[in-house]
C-alpha cells in the first residue's frame, strides 16, 4: 500500500474539522421571516431564473440557457433540500474519468458489490447511491435530486437513481457513484455534472494514466470556484512509480490552488473474487471517511462549506444571466431601431418628394396642363354648372374628363412613390436584420418585400386623401371670408388646384404658363392662375392637405414597419428581468450573510 | 507485445504501399479536371479539390519513396512504448509522469538524407530524428525501408500546446495509427474530435488497443460496436 507522504497529516483529521464555525450555528433553525429567509430568497431566485427567456439568437443566449438550466437543477437538486435539512446525511459524490475505477472503489469502501464495475467503457450509466440502512429513508423520500426516480434494482435508465443500503457504511455518510465526466456518451456527462453539483463532498478519482487529462482539471477548477470540499484519489498507480506520480499530482494540485484537498494514492492491484480491492489498500480512505462519519461537527462543517461556496457562486452566475437578459432587451431595441430608421427614411423621402416638386412631373404635369390648357379649369372655376357639362361631354365622347384623369394621375404617381419607398425600407430593414445575429433568426423571406396588399392599401389611402381634400375645400368654403374670395371656384377644381399645390414647392408655382401660352390661353386666365396659387387661402389649404397626406403616409408605413416590429415584440423579454434577477441574487447574498454560513467562510479564509 | 508489433510492422511493409506513379496519375487527372472546369463550376465547390492537389503535390515533390506514419493517442496510452517497440530501440522517452512526450519524434527506416526534406516539412526537429536501418542490421529491416514513424504528443492532457501540435501533424501525415487503451478508449475527445473525423480516411487509419492484458479477451470485440460510426481496422 502506498500513501502519499503528506496525506497522512492532511487526512489525519478530516481536513475541514478545523474550520468549524460557531458550534451552535448548525442548530440554528432556518429563519422563517418571509422572503428574507435563505430558502425564501432562493425560491425567489429560482422563479426569476425560470421566468427569464432568451429567445433572440445572440451569442450569449446559448450559454445563458445552459447556465439557467444548471442553476435551476442545482437549486432543486441540492441547495433547497440541503437548506431544509442541514443535518441530513453527508452525500459524497464519486466522480472522475471513465475507467478510473470509481465503481470498484465505492464497492470496496462499502464492502459490497453495489455498483457494476467492468471493462466495457462507460460502465456506470445509471447513478448508484449507497447509504446506511438508517439513512435510506431520507434519500428515498426524494427531496434531494428530485428529478431522478428512485429504484431498488440496477437499471440502465440515466434518469433513475439506484438506491442501495450497505450496513458496512457508517450512518451519516452516503456515496453516490456517478457516471464518468468525459465519456463519449453525452447523457453521461450531463448527468455527471448534475450529480457533482449536488455533492456535499467530491471524491475525485483519477488514475496514473489520466491524472494529466484536461477534462477533469476543468471540472476541478469549477469545483474550486464553487468552494466545494474536494478529496482526491489517485488510483491504479504502478507500485514503482507511485512516489513520482503522487509528487507530480500534488504539484499540479498546488498550482491550481487545490493543495488543501486530501490526496489518497492507491496502488494498481488485483481485485478479489468479489471484485473488491484488498482492505489494506483502501484502509486510509476508509479510515478518513469513518472519522468524518463519526464527527458530526466535521460533517456539518463540510456541508456548510460546500453549501456556502455554492451559494456564493450563484451571484456571478446570475449576474451572467442578467447580462444576457439585458443583452436580449438591448438587441431587441437595436433591431427595432433599425426598422424605425428605415421607415423614418421612407417617410422623409415622401416628404421631400412633396417639397421638391418631384411628383409634379410626367403624367401629373401633362394632365395638369391638359386640365389648364383645355380651359376646363377656367370653365369649372367660372361656374358650378361646368361640372355637369363635363360629365355630359365625358359621357358623350367616352373619354374621361381631364379633371378625372388628373386625379388618377395624381393617384398613380403617389402610389408609385409609396410602393418605391416601402420596398426600399423593407429591403433595407431585411438586410440590416440579416447582418444581426438575432435578426437573421427572426426573418422570413416575405419580409424582404412590402406586404402583398400594399398597392391596394396605398390606392385606397390616396383616394381617401383626395376625398379628404375636397371635403376640406367644402368645409373651408363654408367660411364666410373665404367664400367671398372663392365663391366662383368650384370645389372640385379648387380641390385639384390644392392637390397640385401640395406637390409644388413654395418656390415653384405651376402656372401651366408654357402650355397655356402655346394653347393661346388668354392672359386673363394666367392672371387667374396666379391669383389662385398666390392666394393665401389656397396656400393654407395646401398646407393642411399636405399635413393630412403625410399623416396618412405615416399610418401606411407604420403598418408596414409593424410586420417587423411585431416579431421583436413577440421575442422581446421584459426590460425588467435583468434587474429582477440581480435583485433576487442580491437578496440571496444578503440572506446568506445573515444565515451565519458566511461567517464560516470568513473563518476558513 | 512482440505479437502486436509484428502485426503492425507487417502492415507497414514496403510492398503494401501505394504505387506513387499511380497516385501521381490520379492526381494529374484531378488537376486536368480542375483546369477544364475552371470558370464553369462554382469556385467554392472546388476548394477541397484545389487543396488536395496542392497538398498532395507538395507532399509528392518532397519524397515519393517514404511513407509517414504517425502514432497518435491519449496520454498514457503507450504511444512511445509502441514507438520504441516498433523501432526496437529506446528512442522516445517513456515515463510515468503525464504527459510524457511533449515533442514529436521521428524514426526513419533507410538513409536519413532522402527523408530530411520531408521531415523539415512536417517540422520535426533534427535532434528528434533517428535512423533505424544501419549497416549493423541484417536484412531484417529492409521490408520497412522508406517508413518514417512519428511519435506524436498526446491530445488530451492539460498541455494545450500538445493538442495543437497533434492537430497540425495529422493534416500532414500519410497514415495514422490510433493507440488507445482499455482505460481511455471511450473518452469523448478521441471519438468526437478524431476517430469520427477520420472515418473518411479509414483506408489509412489503424487502431491499436494497447495494454489489453488486464482486459478479459472475449468482451473486447463487443466494445467496438459502440463506435460503429468510426470503426476502422483494429490490431
Amino acid at each position: 500500500m502506498t500513501t502519499h507522504g503528506d496525506s497522512a497529516t492532511r487526512s489525519g483529521a478530516p481536513a475541514v474539522a478545523a474550520r468549524t464555525g460557531p458550534p451552535d450555528a448548525a442548530e440554528e433553525p432556518p429563519a422563517t421571516t418571509g422572503d428574507d429567509s435563505l430558502p425564501g430568497a432562493l425560491s425567489g431566485l429560482r422563479a426569476a431564473i425560470g421566468a427569464t427567456r432568451y429567445p433572440l439568437a445572440l451569442p450569449s443566449a446559448g450559454s445563458a440557457r445552459h447556465t439557467a438550466a444548471a442553476l435551476t437543477d442545482q437549486l432543486d437538486d441540492y441547495l433547497l433540500p440541503r437548506l431544509a435539512r442541514l443535518d441530513a446525511p453527508l452525500l459524497v459524490v464519486v466522480g472522475g474519468s471513465t475507467g478510473a475505477g470509481k465503481s470498484t472503489l465505492v464497492n470496496s469502501l462499502v464492502k459490497a458489490r453495489v455498483s457494476a464495475a467492468g471493462v466495457l467503457r462507460p460502465t456506470t450509466r445509471s447513478p448508484v447511491l449507497v447509504c446506511n440502512p438508517a439513512d435510506a429513508a431520507w434519500f428515498r423520500q426524494g427531496d434531494l435530486l428530485p428529478g431522478l426516480t428512485r429504484t431498488t434494482e440496477p437499471s440502465d435508465d440515466p434518469r433513475a437513481l439506484h438506491l442501495v443500503t450497505a450496513p458496512a457504511l457508517p450512518p451519516g455518510l452516503a456515496f453516490l457513484d456517478a457516471p464518468d465526466i468525459d465519456s463519449v456518451v453525452d447523457a453521461n456527462r450531463a448527468l455527471a455534472s448534475q450529480l457533482l453539483a449536488a455533492a456535499d463532498l467530491w471524491l475525485f478519482v483519477t488514475t496514473a494514466a489520466r491524472y494529466a487529462d484536461a477534462v477533469p482539471w476543468e471540472l476541478l477548477r469549477s469545483a474550486r470556484a464553487r468552494g466545494a470540499v474536494i478529496a482526491m484519489v489517485l488510483d491504479r498507480v504502478p507500485a514503482e512509480a507511485s512516489d513520482e506520480i503522487a509528487a507530480h499530482l500534488a504539484e499540479m494540485l498546488d498550482a491550481q490552488d487545490l493543495g488543501r484537498a486530501p490526496l489518497f494514492v492507491l496502488p494498481e492491484t488485483w481485485v478479489d473474487g468479489q471484485g473488491l480491492l484488498p482492505e489494506a489498500v483502501t484502509a486510509p480512505l476508509a479510515d478518513w471517511f469513518a472519522r468524518l462519519a463519526a464527527d458530526a461537527d466535521a460533517r456539518a462543517a463540510v456541508v456548510r462549506q460546500t453549501l456556502d461556496g455554492a451559494l456564493a457562486a450563484l451571484h456571478p452566475a446570475v449576474e451572467e444571466l442578467a447580462d444576457a437578459a439585458d443583452e436580449q432587451v438591448a438587441a431587441a431595441d437595436g433591431l427595432d431601431e433599425r426598422v424605425r430608421a428605415a421607415y423614418r427614411g421612407a417617410e422623409r423621402t415622401v416628404e421631400q418628394g412633396l417639397q421638391d416638386g418631384r411628383l409634379l412631373r410626367g403624367e401629373v404635369l401633362a394632365r395638369w396642363q391638359e386640365f389648364v390648357g383645355t380651359g376646363e379649369l377656367f370653365r369649372t372655376l367660372e361656374a358650378r354648372i361646368g361640372r355637369l357639362r363635363d360629365r355630359v361631354v365625358a359621357a358623350v365622347t367616352g373619354r374621361p374628363a381631364p379633371s378625372a384623369e388628373l386625379r388618377n394621375a395624381i393617384e398613380s404617381q403617389l402610389v408609385t412613390l409609396l410602393r418605391g419607398v416601402a420596398s426600399e425600407a423593407a429591403e433595407a430593414t431585411y438586410t440590416s436584420w440579416k447582418a444581426h445575429p438575432a435578426g437573421a433568426g427572426l426573418l422570413e423571406p416575405t419580409l424582404a418585400h412590402p406586404s402583398d396588399d400594399l398597392p391596394e392599401r396605398a390606392e385606397r389611402m390616396v383616394r381617401d386623401w383626395q376625398r379628404g381634400v375636397l371635403e376640406l375645400v367644402r368645409v373651408e368654403g363654408a367660411d364666410k371670408r373665404f367664400v367671398a374670395r372663392t365663391a366662383a371656384y368650384a370645389v372640385n377644381a379648387t380641390g385639384l388646384a390644392v392637390m397640385i399645390a401640395v406637390f409644388a414647392s413654395t418656390a415653384f408655382i405651376p402656372t401651366g404658363l408654357e402650355l397655356a401660352t402655346g394653347a393661346g390661353t388668354t392672359v386673363a386666365a394666367q392672371a387667374v392662375l396666379q391669383a389662385i396659387f398666390g392666394d393665401q387661402a389656397v396656400r393654407t389649404l395646401a398646407a393642411k392637405a399636405r399635413g393630412d397626406l403625410l399623416e396618412r403616409v405615416r399610418t401606411l408605413l407604420d403598418a408596414e414597419a409593424d410586420r417587423f416590429l411585431s416579431r421583436t415584440t413577440d421575442a422581446r423579454p421584459d426590460a425588467e428581468v435583468g434587474d429582477g434577477l440581480r435583485r433576487a441574487a442580491g437578496r440571496v447574498e444578503l440572506a446568506r450573510h445573515r444565515s451565519g454560513l458566511a461567517a464560516d467562510e470568513e473563518d476558513s479564509r | 507485445m512482440t505479437n502486436i508489433t509484428g502485426r503492425i510492422r507487417e502492415a507497414f511493409r514496403g510492398d503494401q504501399r501505394v504505387d506513387p506513379d499511380a497516385l501521381i496519375a490520379r492526381l494529374d487527372a484531378v488537376r486536368r479536371f480542375l483546369t477544364a472546369v475552371d470558370g464553369l463550376l462554382p469556385d467554392a465547390e472546388l476548394v477541397p479539390a484545389h487543396t488536395l492537389v496542392e497538398r498532395a503535390g507538395t507532399r509528392l515533390a518532397l519524397s515519393r519513396d517514404h511513407t509517414v506514419v504517425a502514432l497518435a493517442g491519449a496520454t498514457g496510452s503507450g504511444k512511445s512504448s509502441l514507438f520504441n517497440a516498433l523501432a526496437q530501440l529506446e528512442l522516445s522517452p517513456v515515463g510515468v509522469r503525464r504527459p510524457t512526450t511533449g515533442v514529436t519524434h521521428a524514426c526513419v527506416w533507410g538513409p536519413l538524407e532522402g527523408a530530411n526534406r520531408l521531415l523539415d516539412w512536417t517540422g520535426v526537429l533534427p535532434r528528434h530524428r533517428f535512423v533505424r536501418e544501419s549497416a549493423l542490421d541484417a536484412d531484417d529491416e529492409t521490408a520497412l525501408h522508406g517508413l518514417i514513424l512519428l511519435d506524436l504528443p498526446d491530445f488530451d492532457s492539460v498541455q494545450r500546446s500538445h493538442r495543437l501540435e497533434v492537430d497540425r501533424l495529422l493534416g500532414l501525415v500519410d497514415q495514422v495509427v490510433w493507440v488507445v487503451d482499455p482505460q481511455k478508449y471511450a473518452d469523448r475527445v478521441i471519438h468526437d474530435s478524431y476517430l469520427r473525423e477520420f472515418h473518411r480516411h479509414r483506408d489509412v487509419t489503424l487502431v491499436v488497443l494497447n495494454q489489453a492484458t488486464g482486459c478479459p479477451r472475449p468482451s473486447c470485440p463487443g466494445s467496438w460496436t459502440t463506435c460503429a460510426g468510426c470503426s476502422t481496422p483494429t490490431a
